[in-house]
């Protein structure tokens, strides 16, 4: 009795959790001459391709639809590859920027107990708290001073505060499981913290970086309040700019943005199904005890 | 002597060390986040308004008044709240129901646990965006789907309820952020040995009893990072907001992040803005300084006080 209980609970909340995206996948594989139609029909007639052919070909988009087609700047089909490049270079640029700090960051708050380090989580803490919609105004005035306006680099420097707080304290969770036997070994043979970072700790830390970057990306990839700001043309919109603008122009098109959404959304799923351990690890500091 | 100077030099030079390595963090950090909240203080108190570009200079408090004068930010204010304790406490109530759901035996209970996060992962434009869709009055999944059953009887607007539309905002808040309450309090409940829930039950407790005098208690560090971060994480509303209503209808969706956005960007008032995001800064300081006062938090994320 108390099975059924469980199933009937366990069922219901995959339904209510996994429909609307199991719906955005069967939109993004129904023909557009749905659009046309008012009562929307949850299993399409045909399952069709036509929508990601028209993401990375550039056309085939149904016609009667096209409400800004003729602005200069907002992202259509014919940039969604674009958009797709803008985001992966942004996210690597942000990967790059936060490890290489936190890199070093996380030796020190793992290996030296130096005074204030208490501090330093205090200002790491309230950093992640920051609104970021309390920032963006004036980033985006002093990054237009600095000519980093609709550029990947200035996007990507804008995200790297709140990525080295995710960064750091799973970099630093992993160090503190390495022995220090292996530094003091270091140290007798000659070797400087850093040639000892770049030679033994990172290799050894392999996986904690791997989740660190898998971290690092999907924040960057996602984002959109930044990228909404700081970005308006063609060369350094990223994804999510470009869905919402998909979203503007092809407006009853749903289908055709269906399609780019479930192409976003790949990267960021897929890495969370497979790397969900780090994640529960990653987000508590490593601190509470599992 | 010799040995004594040798020793605190060394302790000396890791000292500087220590704070050289976390230089290009802080560097990082300091001028994309720390100069630009300077720059916004200054903002906040001078004239800004790109409506009135000839209005400039020093203005006081003048911008602040306007703010406290403003009926909009109290409602901002208003449903900020309304949407943070209504989305965090669904959330971790939920969450922690679905984390005992999947604590479970059953078959499947991998892969229920696998895809039970893909709400959360899923970036938020895409959430915003879905939603929108199956909530369209026009051709919205939902509307189909009560019409077929016979519930309805033509479509209907939801967004355009204003009370409905903040209930269905901080609903999909709920939908997109439980998955994380409930991975997270998994953790939590997985990390309880066995022996002392079979020891109560042959003392003679009841499932109840055994919930909420052992299982929370145990949890109760989970329970904390969950409530911390959700409630952050709520704080930061924007994207989907945005997304869904773009404040409306008639500002019932309008948290306090929204209204900053569109007081720069819709009214290009670049001052009062400021105004309404150093008060939003002083809102959250005020709650990190209550949460640090809780020595869970404190200890769960390493924080100056903890033992």
């Amino acid at each position: 009795m108390r099975k059924i209980g469980t199933y009937a609970i366990i069922l219901c909340l995959m339904v209510f959790t996994l429909s609307p995206f199991a719906w955005l996948l069967v939109a993004s594989v129904s023909p557009q001459s749905e659009l046309l139609t008012d009562s929307p029909r949850w299993i399409p007639e045909k399952l069709t391709l036509e929508n990601y052919r028209a993401l990375f070909t550039g056309s085939g988009v149904a016609k009667g639809d096209l409400a800004m087609e003729k602005s200069e700047t907002a992202i259509g089909v014919k940039n969604f590859l674009l958009a797709l490049k803008n985001s992966i270079i942004t996210a690597l640029y942000v990967m790059l920027l936060t490890l290489a700090a936190t890199a070093t960051g996380s030796y020190a708050l793992s290996r030296i107990k130096f005074r204030g380090y208490r501090f330093c989580y205090l200002f790491f803490f309230i950093i992640r708290m920051f609104p970021a919609i309390s920032v963006v105004i004036p980033l985006f005035l002093i990054m237009s001073s600095l000519g980093l306006i609709n550029t990947k680099l200035g996007l990507a420097l804008s995200y790297v505060p709140f990525t080295i707080t995710l960064a750091l304290p799973v970099l630093k969770g992993y160090f503190d499981t390495i022995p220090t036997e292996l530094d003091e070994a270091a140290e007798i043979d000659g070797c400087t913290p850093l040639k000892m970072i770049w030679h033994i700790l990172i290799p050894l830390s392999a996986p904690a970086f791997l989740a660190a970057g898998i971290f690092t990306f999907t924040a960057s990839w996602n984002e959109f309040l930044f990228a909404l700001i700081l970005t308006s043309t063609y060369s350094s919109k990223t994804i999510p700019i470009a869905l919402a603008e998909f979203n503007d122009m092809y407006v009853r098109n749903f289908t055709l943005t269906a399609a780019g959404a479930v192409v976003s959304a790949m990267i960021p799923v897929i890495f969370t199904l497979l790397f969900q351990k780090f994640i529960v690890s990653g987000l508590t500091s490593g601190s509470v005890k599992s | 002597m010799g040995a004594e100077i040798s020793i605190s030099g060394r302790a000396r030079r890791k000292q500087t060390l220590a704070w050289l390595l976390l230089t290009p963090s802080l560097i990082l950090m300091f001028f994309t986040l720390v100069l630009p909240m300077v720059f916004q203080a200054v903002v906040s108190f001078t004239k800004h308004n790109m409506m009135f570009p000839w209005e400039k200079g020093f203005a006081g408090l003048s911008n602040y008044v306007a703010v406290f004068r403003d009926p909009s930010f109290w409602n901002a204010l208003r449903i900020t709240l309304v949407f943070v304790v209504g989305s965090v406490s669904l959330e971790i109530i939920l969450g922690t129901g679905v984390a005992v759901a999947l604590n479970q035996e059953f078959r499947g209970r991998g892969v229920a646990r696998a895809f039970i996060l893909i709400p959360w992962a899923l970036p938020p434009v895409v959430v915003g965006l879905t939603w929108s869709w199956i909530l369209s009055g026009s051709f919205g999944v939902l509307n189909g789907l009560l019409y077929e059953l016979g519930l309805i009887h033509e479509y209907i607007p939801w967004l355009s309820y204003p009370r409905f539309a903040l209930f269905l905002v901080v609903l999909v808040e709920v939908w997109k952020s439980m998955p994380f309450v409930a991975i997270l309090m998994l953790a939590g409940l997985q990390s309880i040995p066995l022996e002392v829930l079979e020891s109560a039950t042959v003392d003679g407790a009841t499932s109840l009893q055994r919930f909420f005098r052992i299982t929370l208690p145990l949890v109760r560090p989970m329970l904390v990072v969950g409530l911390t971060l959700e409630t952050i994480w709520a704080f930061k509303a924007f994207d989907l907001i945005y997304l869904l209503t773009k404040g409306g209808p008639a500002n019932a969706t309008e948290v306090l992040g929204y209204l900053i956005y569109s007081e720069a960007f819709g009214k290009l008032n670049f001052g009062t803005s400021a105004a309404m995001s150093f008060i939003l800064v002083a809102i959250i300081s005020i709650l990190v300084a209550v949460m640090l006062t809780s020595r869970s938090i404190r200890e769960a994320f390493i924080l100056p006080g903890a033992r």
